[in-house]
C-alpha cells in the first residue's frame, strides 16, 4: 500500500513536470494566436472569408481596447478590405487595453506581433537601433511612400536616413470651439492670441470655464498645453533648436513658453483645479453642454465630441481652429501622430505586412475609416489634400477640412511638435513634470534646467530620433 | 536500502517545487539584481555593466523620497485602519452565530470588486468635484469648500490608500474571524466562569491565541505596502506633481516610459528589500513562538 502511495506521488510529481515543459513549449510558435475581433465581427459577407482561416497567413496587429463603433470602422475599413484584397493573408487585429506595456514586454522577450503599433515615432528610435524592426527602405521605395507622406512625417519616421515606422493619424493640437456659445454671448470666433485670451477672460466672468482640457484619467494629458504654447508661443524655430540641441531648453523663448503655460494653469484656460477632475470625454460634454466656448485637444477631440454629442445638430454646432501664434504670423501646427506602425523584425510575412501598411497610406483608407470614425484616422498623406470635404457632413466634413489644412501647413513648413511624437523618452517624461511648476514645487527655470538635464541623458543614450526642419 | 529508496522518492516530490521556485523566483531574482547594475534599456543585445550608479541615482532623486515616504505612510495607514475595522468586525461577526455568513458575504463585496472598477467608483463618484459626492456637498452651499483630495499635496496618498483600504478590510475580517473562531472553547468557558467581561476575553483568551494570525497578517500587510501600485497607477500615476509617487510606480515609469529597465530593476531590488526586513523579523518571531 505503502509503495503504491509512492508511486502515485512519483506519477504525479512527472505529470507536474510535464505540464510545466508544456506550457513553456506552447510559448514558443512565432505566430501569436488569434483570439479577438474577427470573431466578433460577422465573416460571412466576403467570399474570401469563407475559406478557413487555416490556409490563410495570419498577420497579426495589437491595438489598443476601441469601443463598438470604432473596432466595427476598423473591421470594415482596414480587416476586412485588407483581407478581401488578397487570398492569401489573414489581417488579426487583437484588442488590448495595456497595447504599449505589452508590446514592450513582447519586443524584449523577442516576440510580439507582426505589425507593431507604438506610441509614435519617437519610440521606434531605440527599438530600430537595436534591429527589432524591419528597415522599411525598400518597402519605401517599392510603394513610392516618400512622394505619398508628407514630407515632415517620413523624416520623422526615419532612424539614421532610413524608415523603420509609418505614422498614424496626424494628432495636431488645437482649439475645439462651440459655435452656439459665441454666438449667444456676441463673442466672435477669435482670430489672434490675444482675442482668445480675451474671449476666455469673458467665458470666466459669464460663469462659464474659459477653457477646458482634462487629465483625470492620464497625468501625461500635461503633454497638451506643452505641445500647443511651445508651438504657439516659442514658436518652431526655438523649439527646433532645442529638439536638436542647438539650444538650450531654458533659454528666453522656452522661459516665455513655459511661463504662458502657467498663466493658462492659474487663469483658468484650462479648467482650473478641474483640469485634474475631468477626462477628455468630459471635456467635450461641457463642451457640447455649452458650459465653455472652448476646449483645447489633438484632432482626436472629434472622436470624443462624436461619442458624447446626442445628435448630429449639436455635432454641428463644434468648430476647429489652430491655436493662433502669440506672436502673430500663421498659426504653426504641431507635428505629431497618435501612434506608429513598424514590422516586427520576427514577422515571417514582413512583405505581406507592409502592404498592411501601404494600404493605410491611401486617401480611400483614411477617408474611409474617418467617416465612421473621425479624429483618429487622419493619415499624413499628400492625396488628402484632394479629398473633397463636401462629400463629408457636419463633423466629418470639419474633420476632413481639418487634416487637409494640416497637411497643407505642414508641406509649407510651418510646423512645431507635439511631445509624445517628437520627444526623446527622458525628455518626455521629463516635460510632464511642468505639473510641479503649477503647484509651486518648481520654479520655471528649474523644471527647463531639469529638461537639459533629460535631453543630454536622451542624447548619451542615442535616443534622439530625426527631427523635421520648420521653415524659419 | 529503504533510507536510499526513500531520499531518491523525496528528492523525486521535491523536484517540482524546486524547478517552480528556481525558475520563476530565483532565476529572474537573480537576473533582477543583475540588470540593477546596468544601464539595460530593454532590449538591446547588451547590457552595460554601471555597478552602484542607478542606486546612486536613485537615492539623490527627490521623487524617490518622496515615493519612500508614500510607501511608509500607506504601511502605517494599513497596519492600522484596516486591521483595527477587521477586527472589529470580525469580533462582532464573532457573536452573530446566524447571520454571519450572510454579512461576511456583504462585507466582502468590495473585495471581489476589481480594482478598476473601485478606482472608477471613488474617482468619478466620491472624489470628483465636478459630479460627485465632493460636488454635492459643496452645492449644499453650508460653507464646504472641498476640493478633489486626489489633487492634494497633503491628503493625496492617503485618499489613494483609502480606496484601497476599503477594498482590503474586509479581508483581513475574513482572515481574522477564521482564527478567533479557532480559539479553544474550554479556555474560552473557563474565562466566562470565572467572569470575564468581552474586553477581557479579547485581551487575555482571543489575542493571545490569533497571534500568530495577526504577526502573519501583518507581515504581509508590510510586504503589499511596498509592492503596492495598481490603485495608484489607476488613479493618479503617481502625479499631480508626483503627490503620489510610490516605488512601484517609479519603476512602471523607469520601465516602461523612459525604457530605463536598469533603473527600474533597481527599483525592484530596494522594494525587496523592504520585504526581506519584514519576512526576517516574522521568521525571527515565528522561531521565538515556536520556542516558547
Amino acid at each position: 500500500m505503502t509503495n503504491l502511495k509512492k508511486l502515485l506521488s512519483l506519477l504525479l510529481a512527472l505529470v507536474m513536470v510535464l505540464s510545466l515543459v508544456a506550457c513553456g513549449a506552447a510559448e514558443e510558435p512565432a505566430e501569436e494566436p488569434a483570439d479577438e475581433p474577427a470573431a466578433e465581427e460577422p465573416a460571412e459577407e466576403t467570399p474570401a472569408e469563407d475559406e478557413p482561416a487555416a490556409e490563410r497567413k495570419q498577420i497579426t496587429m495589437w491595438f489598443w481596447g476601441a469601443s463598438d463603433y470604432q473596432r466595427n470602422a476598423m473591421q470594415k475599413w482596414l480587416i476586412d478590405a485588407y483581407n478581401n484584397s488578397q487570398e492569401e493573408y489573414e489581417l488579426v487585429v487583437e484588442f488590448r487595453s495595456s497595447v504599449d506595456s505589452d508590446i514592450a514586454v513582447a519586443l524584449s522577450g523577442g516576440g510580439g506581433p507582426d505589425i507593431v503599433y507604438g506610441s509614435g515615432p519617437a519610440f521606434v528610435a531605440g527599438y530600430a537601433a537595436e534591429g527589432l524592426f524591419v528597415n522599411l527602405d525598400s518597402y519605401a521605395e517599392q510603394y513610392g511612400w516618400k512622394d505619398r507622406l508628407v514630407g515632415a512625417f517620413y523624416d520623422l519616421c526615419t532612424v539614421e536616413g532610413s524608415l523603420y515606422s509609418i505614422p498614424g493619424g496626424m494628432s495636431n493640437f488645437g482649439v475645439f470651439y462651440n459655435k452656439k456659445v459665441l454666438e449667444d454671448n456676441g463673442w466672435a470666433v477669435p482670430t489672434t492670441y490675444e482675442e482668445l485670451t480675451a474671449t476666455m477672460d469673458k467665458a470666466i466672468e459669464a460663469g462659464l470655464y474659459g477653457g477646458l482640457i482634462g487629465a483625470k484619467d492620464w497625468r501625461y494629458t500635461n503633454e497638451w498645453p506643452i505641445s500647443m504654447l511651445l508651438t504657439s508661443v516659442a514658436g518652431p524655430e526655438a523649439v527646433y533648436k532645442v529638439l536638436t540641441g542647438e539650444q538650450k531648453w531654458n533659454s528666453p523663448e522656452i522661459v516665455e513658453a513655459a511661463n504662458e503655460m502657467v498663466t493658462w494653469y492659474n487663469n483658468g484656460y484650462m479648467g482650473g483645479e478641474d483640469y485634474w477632475s475631468l477626462d477628455a470625454n468630459e471635456i467635450f460634454q461641457y463642451l457640447v453642454d455649452e458650459k465653455t466656448p472652448f476646449c483645447y485637444a489633438p484632432l482626436n477631440g472629434f472622436q470624443w465630441a462624436k461619442g458624447v454629442a446626442p445628435d448630429d445638430a449639436t455635432l454641428d454646432n463644434i468648430g476647429f481652429m489652430l491655436l493662433p501664434a502669440k506672436n502673430g504670423g500663421d498659426a504653426p501646427v504641431t507635428l505629431g501622430a497618435v501612434c506608429s506602425y513598424s514590422i516586427n523584425a520576427k514577422s515571417e510575412h514582413p512583405d505581406a505586412a507592409a502592404a498592411v501598411l501601404d494600404y493605410m497610406l491611401t486617401a480611400e483608407f483614411a477617408s474611409g475609416m474617418s467617416s465612421e470614425w473621425p479624429g483618429y484616422w487622419g493619415m499624413p498623406v499628400v492625396e488628402f489634400t484632394t479629398v473633397d470635404p463636401a462629400d463629408y457632413e457636419g463633423v466629418y466634413a470639419a474633420y476632413i477640412q481639418a487634416c487637409a489644412d494640416v497637411v497643407a501647413a505642414l508641406d509649407a513648413g510651418n510646423f512645431g511638435y507635439a511631445a509624445s511624437t517628437c520627444f526623446p523618452a527622458v525628455t518626455y517624461e521629463t516635460s510632464i513634470d511642468i505639473d510641479t511648476v503649477w503647484f509651486g514645487e518648481q520654479s520655471v527655470e528649474e523644471y527647463l534646467d531639469s529638461l537639459d538635464e533629460a535631453y543630454a541623458e536622451d542624447v548619451e543614450a542615442g535616443s534622439i530620433g530625426q527631427i523635421p526642419m520648420p521653415k524659419f | 536500502m529503504v533510507n536510499r529508496k526513500g531520499k531518491i522518492t523525496d528528492i523525486v516530490l521535491l523536484f517540482p517545487a524546486l524547478f517552480i521556485s528556481i525558475s520563476v523566483v530565483l532565476i529572474p531574482s537573480i537576473q533582477t539584481i543583475y540588470n540593477s547594475l546596468t544601464s539595460w534599456n530593454g532590449f538591446a543585445a547588451e547590457k552595460t555593466f554601471i555597478g552602484f550608479a542607478n542606486y546612486l541615482e536613485i537615492f539623490e532623486d527627490r521623487y524617490f523620497h518622496i515615493a519612500i515616504k508614500n510607501n511608509i505612510i500607506w504601511m502605517l495607514l494599513f497596519l492600522t485602519i484596516p486591521v483595527c475595522v477587521g477586527m472589529g468586525m470580525a469580533l462582532l461577526l464573532l457573536q452573530r452565530k446566524r447571520s454571519r455568513n450572510f454579512l461576511q458575504m456583504i462585507f466582502l463585496v468590495p473585495y471581489v470588486l476589481a480594482p478598476v472598477v473601485t478606482a472608477m467608483i471613488f474617482k468619478n463618484i466620491i472624489y470628483s468635484p465636478t459630479s460627485g459626492l465632493i460636488h454635492f456637498l459643496n452645492e449644499l452651499n453650508v460653507g464646504l469648500d472641498l476640493k478633489n483630495p486626489l489633487t492634494s499635496r497633503e491628503f493625496g496618498i492617503i485618499a489613494v490608500a483609502a480606496v484601497d483600504m476599503w477594498h482590503f478590510w474586509s479581508y483581513l475580517m475574513i482572515i481574522y474571524l477564521a482564527a478567533l473562531r479557532q480559539t479553544p472553547a474550554d479556555q474560552l468557558e473557563a474565562a466566562r466562569l470565572d467572569g470575564a467581561n468581552f474586553p477581557q476575553l479579547f485581551f487575555h483568551i482571543y489575542l493571545p491565541n490569533i497571534k500568530p494570525t495577526v504577526h502573519l497578517m501583518s507581515i504581509m500587510i508590510v510586504i503589499f505596502s511596498f509592492l503596492a501600485f495598481d490603485y495608484v497607477n489607476l488613479m493618479t500615476q503617481g502625479g499631480p506633481a508626483h503627490y503620489t509617487e510610490l516605488l512601484a510606480t517609479l519603476a512602471y515609469t523607469s520601465a516602461f516610459s523612459e525604457r530605463k529597465i536598469g533603473m527600474a530593476s533597481a527599483y525592484s531590488v530596494i522594494m525587496s528589500v523592504f520585504g526581506l526586513i519584514a519576512a526576517f523579523f516574522y521568521t525571527k518571531a515565528s522561531m521565538k513562538e515556536e520556542r516558547d
